[in-house]
């Protein structure tokens, strides 16, 4: 039973302090919904957490199971079971899709994975998820469309099985079917084995099919409000005004439009 | 696989997939048949300056591979193809050779099609220069080139696709991608388009640079070290060789080769 601990964690990106002192834990079975306006952290914890190297730690700590993640690589964090399903995965061309699957799977196995075993576990996830056949063996999201990006990440989590999946954004870009179609096969992985999910999303009809167990609004880098699913009603109902009246959080200002008159130029 | 030796013509009168190894050479001609489709592997063993002329008949099909192990290597290769005839011309490069490449492919008559693929890894120095003539109408060329530049290479690319007046309806395309492991490396790449005709399509597309950190990054957030990553990385730059062949064994035979020069 594997729990991730945060403590306190500040990151930043090009020296701009995007998160301010984060605390979290995340136990086994439980299912936590990250929610907040854009541009506040919610992406660039979970890429934290995962290592990306465009966001720097300044203070603060990461374990999972005990362990000591931010001593990790990406690499290493991924085979103790961390997983990212990510907002905007990368179009690798000239990388078979298969190629790295399996590639990815014996990265965490003591012997590979044999041809058939494979090939049946990669057929049947690519199948649950109702995508072509073909993909397998097409250039690792390139030319996919957002949907079947996002779909290929939840491929990836079937095949790799982790113990904390974090999903940033996996319903954006996917109609009502495919919605369902995610929402069926997460759920069943979730139920299937021990597993923790951190979720990103901006909307119910998701989470409403997610169900989860803990709700956190991350707002100007910490988590200011945490409740039950009822938060995610209110936010659907209400929006973000109320969060930000209630902690004091000063709004972003609204852009003006500049008007450059008849000419175009600027007076 | 046969061995020639000496100043050679191959006339291809039947369909075939043959490789030859080729020594004290320095003429090779190779002609075809209509309607014939062959696929060859043509191996550089030793040094050579060689000129190997290649003529396609009418409907005939060439897929011809050179595949070079040699130290020193200075190749001219010049292809005419006639109506219908398609070529497809493979320069498979990853050895520690000191190259000098010329292939120049005439386009002559109506719907002839050219294709080039040259892979290469350079710790040395390589230097191609690729044209393809659209002298016909509805003529046809694409031009891909891959490279590898590790420490002390000296990689220099020109590729150019010229389109004649009266070739309309032609289509002349090229891309290079140029992956840097070095910073004690020279790479340059000269994309030429030279049209005399309007009703035409034409392009060009150049990348050049070190590994995309992000594609790094996606890779081992699933589980692979940087090295293995890399290594995955480097394969996509050298696989498109094996598209030059149709046959499944010739191209499974290549992709084992880059994968095992690659280290997986």
């Amino acid at each position: 039973m594997a729990k991730l601990i945060i403590k306190d964690l500040h990151v930043q990106i090009n020296e701009k302090e995007i998160l301010k002192g984060i605390n979290l834990e995340v136990d086994t079975h439980e299912i936590h919904a990250i929610m907040g306006p854009n541009g506040q952290g919610k992406s660039t914890l979970l890429s934290a957490i995962m290592g990306d190297p465009k966001f720097t730690v300044t203070k603060g700590s990461i374990t999972f199971d005990g362990k000591d993640v931010l001593a990790m690589s990406v690499d290493e964090r991924s085979r103790v079971g961390i997983f990212l399903g990510m907002q905007y995965p990368a179009e690798i061309p000239g990388v078979n899709n298969s190629d790295f699957m399996r590639a990815a799977m014996n990265a965490r196995l003591e012997k590979p994975i044999s041809l058939f075993k494979f090939i049946k576990e990669m057929e049947g996830a690519i199948e649950d998820l109702g995508l072509q056949s073909e993909m397998a063996h097409r250039n690792l999201n390139e030319g996919f469309s957002g949907g079947e990006k996002k779909r290929n990440e939840i491929v990836q989590m079937k095949l790799l099985k982790p113990s904390l999946a974090m999903l940033d954004e996996i319903d954006s870009g996917l109609d009502v079917d495919a919605l369902q179609i995610v929402a069926n096969a997460v759920y069943e992985l979730f139920n299937s084995q021990d597993l923790s999910l951190l979720i990103v999303s901006h909307y119910e009809r998701f989470l409403d099919l997610i169900k989860p167990t803990h709700v956190h609004v991350l707002l100007d880098g910490k988590i200011q409000e945490t409740g039950g699913y009822e938060l995610i009603k209110k936010i659907d109902t209400e929006g973000y005004d109320w969060v930000y009246d209630k902690y004091g959080v000063e709004k972003p200002a609204i852009q003006t439009r500049m008007s450059l008159d008849a000419c175009g130029a600027k007076k | 696989m046969e061995q020639l030796v000496g100043n050679s013509v191959l006339h291809l009168d039947t369909s075939k997939v043959e490789t030859y190894e080729l020594h004290d050479m320095q003429e090779l001609v190779i002609t075809t048949t209509a309607n014939t489709a062959n696929e060859l592997v043509i191996k550089l063993v030793e040094d050579m300056d060689l000129h190997c002329k290649i003529q396609l008949a009418n409907h005939s099909q060439l897929h011809i591979l050179f595949d070079n192990g040699a130290k020193h290597t200075k190749l001219q290769i010049e292809a005419d193809v006639q109506l219908a005839a398609t070529i497809k011309i493979g320069m498979y490069e990853l050895s520690d050779s000191e190259v000098q490449e010329k292939v120049l492919v005439n386009l002559l008559a109506e719907d002839a099609t050219a294709k080039i693929v040259s892979t290469s890894i350079s710790t040395t120095k390589k230097a191609f220069d690729i044209e393809c003539i659209h002298h016909a109408p509805n003529t046809n060329s694409d031009m891909n080139n891959f490279e590898i530049s590790d420490a002390k290479a000296n990689y220099d690319l020109r590729a150019c696709g010229t389109i004649k007046k009266g070739a309309f309806g032609s289509k002349s395309h090229q891309m290079s991608r140029i992956l840097t492991t070095s910073d004690d490396q020279v790479s340059k790449a000269t994309p030429v388009l030279l049209i005399d005709e309007n009703d035409v399509m034409a392009s060009h597309a150049n990348s050049m640079g070190k590994m995309d950190e992000q594609h790094l990054y996606y890779l081992t957030s699933r589980g692979m070290d940087e090295k293995q990553a890399k290594e995955l990385l480097t394969l996509s730059y050298l696989l498109p060789i094996s598209e030059v062949f149709d046959n499944e064994d010739m191209r499974s035979e290549y992709i084992n080769k880059v994968r095992s020069r690659v280290g997986l």
